[in-house]
This record gives C-alpha cells, sequence and structure tokens, in this order.
C-alpha cells in the first residue's frame, strides 16, 4: 500500500505540482493543494484507479481542493511548508508573451467550467476520454463542452473559421 | 491542434515541469507520516450491498429516525455508531434512508439530509433512484468551518442547486441540512460540505485555532510555553496531540521540552491541536500581531 502510494507520488508528483501552479492564486495556496491532493489521495489509496487513470482521478482531486480553497479559509496543517518555501522563492518567474494579453483576457473572462476544459485539453494535453474522467462526465459530454468553450473564446477574441477544425483534439471528432 | 488551442496553449501560466526540489520529497513523507489509508471500498460496498435493500423498504414506510448528532454525544449512547465507532455499521442505522424529498409544489424537490455521517454513496443512490445524478459529501472539519459548502458543481445550464445549512456550531451539534433542486434539475452536480468532525475523528479541513468556536478562541497562546498552553487545553478537556519542530522543516515530534515556546497551533481532532513549537519565543509579524489582535478584540 505505501509502495503503491510512493509510486503514484513519484510518477504524477510533476504533473500535480505543475497543474496546481497553473491554477492556484498564490504559492501559498499551491503548495496547500499539492498536500491536500497527495493526502486524499494517501487517505483513499484503495479508490486510486490503476495506470495512468490514477494522473486523472488526481487532477479531479486537485480540481476541487482548489475550488474548496477558493470558497473558504482553509489552512492544512503544515505538511509541506518546505514546499511552500520553495513555490514562494520561484514565485514570479513566469510572464505572460508578448502580444497575447488579449488572449488570456478573453480567457479569464470566460465561465470557470469553459476555462477548466479549455485548460485540461491545451496544457495538460489530455483527451475528451480524459478530460471527461477529470470531470466526472463521459467522453462525450467533455467533449461538447470543449467544443462550447473553443467557440465562446473564439467569439471573445474575434478569431474566425473555427468550425470543423476547432472540434478535431487529438484525432477525435465531436 | 487547433488554432484557438495553440492560443491557449501559448498562454499556459506554467509550460515548464517543475523543477522537483527537496520539498516534494518531505511532502511525501510528511502524508505517509500523518494519516493512514481508510480501508478498502471493496468491503463497505458489499456491506452495503446487504443493506440498501432495507433501507428501501423500510424508507417507503417512513420509517425516520436517524439523528443528525455525532455519535455518542447527547444521544445517550442509543446511537448503534457509538459503540461500533463507525456509522452505518449496524442494522438500525442503516434502516433509515439518509434524504428526505419532499416535493416543492413547483415541480422541484426540498431534500432533508437525515444523516451526515453517511457513505457518500448512499447519497448517490437515493438521489439516483429518483433520477438524480447528485453527489453529496461531507467532510470532517473543525468548529469553526463546519457546515460550510466547500465545493459545488452544476451542469452549468438551469438554476443551480440551493443548501441551507445551520446549527452548526459546536463541536457536539450538529448540522441541519437542506437542498432545493430546483423543477428540471437531473445533474450532473455535487455538493461538499464540512461538517462536525466525530470524537476521534481527524479534521479534513481546519479552521484558525482561535476562531470562534474553536478551543483556543479567546487564548492569547502565540508564545505560551507548552506547559502553559496545556494548562489552558486541560481546563477544556483538550490536549496536544502532535508537534512540529524545527519550524524551517515541519518535523512531527511526539513531545517537547515544557518550557518551549509555541510557535503556532492548529485544530487537529475534537478535543485535540497540533502544536508547533521552538526552543525560542517566535518573532511575530505585524500580520500576526494584527490577526492576534483581531481574535481577541470580540473576547471580554
Amino acid at each position: 500500500m505505501r509502495d503503491r502510494f510512493e509510486a503514484i507520488y513519484d510518477a504524477c508528483y510533476p504533473a500535480i505540482h505543475q497543474y496546481v501552479a497553473r491554477r492556484a492564486e498564490t504559492p501559498d495556496d499551491a503548495a496547500d493543494a499539492i498536500s491536500e491532493t497527495f493526502l486524499t489521495a494517501w487517505r483513499r489509496i484503495h479508490d486510486v484507479p490503476e495506470g495512468e487513470a490514477a494522473l486523472h482521478w488526481l487532477y479531479g482531486v486537485a480540481r476541487r481542493v482548489l475550488a474548496n480553497q477558493r470558497r473558504g479559509a482553509v489552512r492544512r496543517a503544515g505538511l509541506s511548508d518546505r514546499l511552500r518555501d520553495e513555490l514562494a522563492a520561484s514565485a514570479g518567474t513566469y510572464e505572460l508573451p508578448e502580444g497575447l494579453e488579449h488572449v488570456r483576457a478573453a480567457f479569464d473572462a470566460l465561465p470557470e467550467r469553459d476555462r477548466e476544459v479549455l485548460a485540461l485539453a491545451c496544457w495538460e494535453g489530455l483527451t475528451g476520454e480524459q478530460i471527461g474522467r477529470v470531470l466526472g462526465c463521459t467522453g462525450v459530454a467533455a467533449r461538447i463542452r470543449l467544443h462550447r468553450a473553443r467557440k465562446r473564446l473564439a467569439k471573445e477574441i474575434g478569431v474566425t473559421g473555427e468550425g470543423r477544425t476547432a472540434s478535431v483534439l487529438r484525432g477525435e471528432h465531436l | 491542434m487547433s488554432k484557438i488551442d495553440r492560443m491557449v496553449a501559448a498562454i499556459d501560466p506554467a509550460p515548464l515541469p517543475p523543477e522537483r526540489g527537496p520539498g516534494a520529497a518531505e511532502l511525501r513523507e510528511n502524508i505517509l507520516a500523518a494519516a493512514s489509508p481508510a480501508p478498502a471500498r471493496r468491503a463497505r460496498r458489499t456491506r452495503w450491498a446487504v443493506v440498501i435493500p432495507a433501507a428501501g423498504a423500510l424508507a417507503v414506510a417512513g420509517v425516520i429516525g436517524a439523528s443528525l448528532l455525532p455519535p455518542g454525544r447527547g444521544t445517550g449512547g442509543s446511537d448503534p455508531a457509538a459503540t461500533t465507532g463507525r456509522p452505518g455499521i449496524g442494522p438500525q442505522a442503516a434502516a433509515a434512508a439518509t434524504l428526505r424529498f419532499e416535493p416543492t409544489g413547483d415541480g422541484g424537490y426540498k431534500v432533508t439530509v437525515k444523516d451526515l455521517y453517511a457513505d457518500p454513496e448512499r447519497y448517490r443512490a437515493e438521489f439516483r433512484k429518483r433520477g438524480f445524478d447528485i453527489r453529496l459529501s461531507f467532510t470532517p472539519a473543525s468548529p469553526s468551518l463546519a457546515g460550510r459548502l466547500v465545493f459545488a458543481e452544476d451542469p452549468g445550464t438551469g438554476k443551480p442547486i440551493e443548501h441551507v445549512i445551520k446549527d452548526c456550531d459546536s463541536p457536539g451539534g450538529g448540522c441541519a441540512v437542506s437542498l432545493k433542486i430546483p423543477a428540471g434539475y437531473r445533474g450532473p452536480g455535487a455538493l461538499g460540505f464540512a461538517r462536525p468532525a466525530k470524537p476521534g475523528e481527524q479534521y479534513s479541513s481546519a479552521g484558525l485555532a482561535d476562531a470562534p468556536g474553536e478551543l483556543l478562541h479567546c487564548v492569547k497562546w502565540r508564545n505560551l510555553t507548552v506547559d502553559d498552553l496545556r494548562a489552558v487545553l486541560a481546563k477544556k478537556n483538550a490536549k496536544i496531540a502532535e508537534f512540529r519542530v524545527n519550524m524551517a522543516k515541519s518535523e512531527p515530534a511526539a513531545d517537547v521540552p515544557g518550557d518551549w515556546r509555541v510557535h503556532d497551533v492548529a485544530p487537529w481532532a475534537p478535543g485535540e491541536v497540533l502544536v508547533w513549537a521552538d526552543e525560542r519565543p517566535a518573532e511575530l509579524t505585524p500580520e500576526q500581531r494584527a490577526a492576534e489582535d483581531k481574535a481577541l478584540a470580540s473576547c471580554d
């Protein structure tokens, strides 16, 4: 059991760290969310699916943890103090590429559910099926949500010609 | 990849994998030390397979009886969970439905949660029987957080589920939770609430140690000696569960010298706190001083 957790932790840590770093509001929140996500995985080690589905399960947990953070002042009992310091030290190094401010603004203006499907597809590089696993819906529902989110973003930033091509994601058709 | 996808990819705020410092390894060890896995679900599933038919039959007959109070507090010990230490194992606990559905007249439902400690799969099954795809869960939280909505998901179209949650304001108190499902709502939806913890149950979410309702409310606890803090806690039948020492590393410790100073405290479980302590007193930041003054302002 312990071995299994350690294997999952080691395999999934970078992806979960990155997932959380992309979404958390502060380095402290990020450290807490990473900590809470893996604590949940350890507590529920019997529920963690095998293979690559483990990572998608963890994304789902991290997503809830972050939503939880945004809703209330929840503080974890310091499991991640050193990580917190590391994240604080590396904060502020990211700069938005020039000329993409309008994309970022339009993306930020989308509803959360649109942002999440787009981010899972374009940042985490997941397929519709995998997005469904993270969000707890079917692959078809995820693809529909993604399609709509793309359309809304395209409209926001005035990109046209997002009809058929937009519905293709890693070889999947809507 | 479409143009839109490429644009979204280009605004990825963390495009590179993280550098993995010692913090990740430390976290792994801390997690393994801080908690233990819940029992395998397979065992629980088998058990529900046996008890759910009975629960369904009795619910139809209108049996109501599960208490919202945590087991062992003010129930006179009649709750079977108080003796087994786990809710829902005994036949009596399993006999009542966990949710009560009442039509609201406008096509919607009012749902009253009758058992905050049930397996989330039971709620799910009861919702499913009514045609709803709704996940409901309650996680143990310290008193100042109990009763809060911690997450919610809705299909994103139409009206969301509304909720009313009250009477969660003491560690031994229950919570009255009701949901209003609008007409036409089917899901998928999910709601997660923080509920009071059972005796001995570790909190999943902890509020500030001196927030109203918490053990150290109205106590100026920063930089107390560990012995003094113990005395304060003892008056409330409470104790220190564990220590964390070496402030930079936050290492677990079972005990520390009584003259060490308290740097930080977090609620741990009912009647128990986690304490960060060090040989030397903490130098408070202006923010910590302000937070302390604010916490004490409403006290006599």
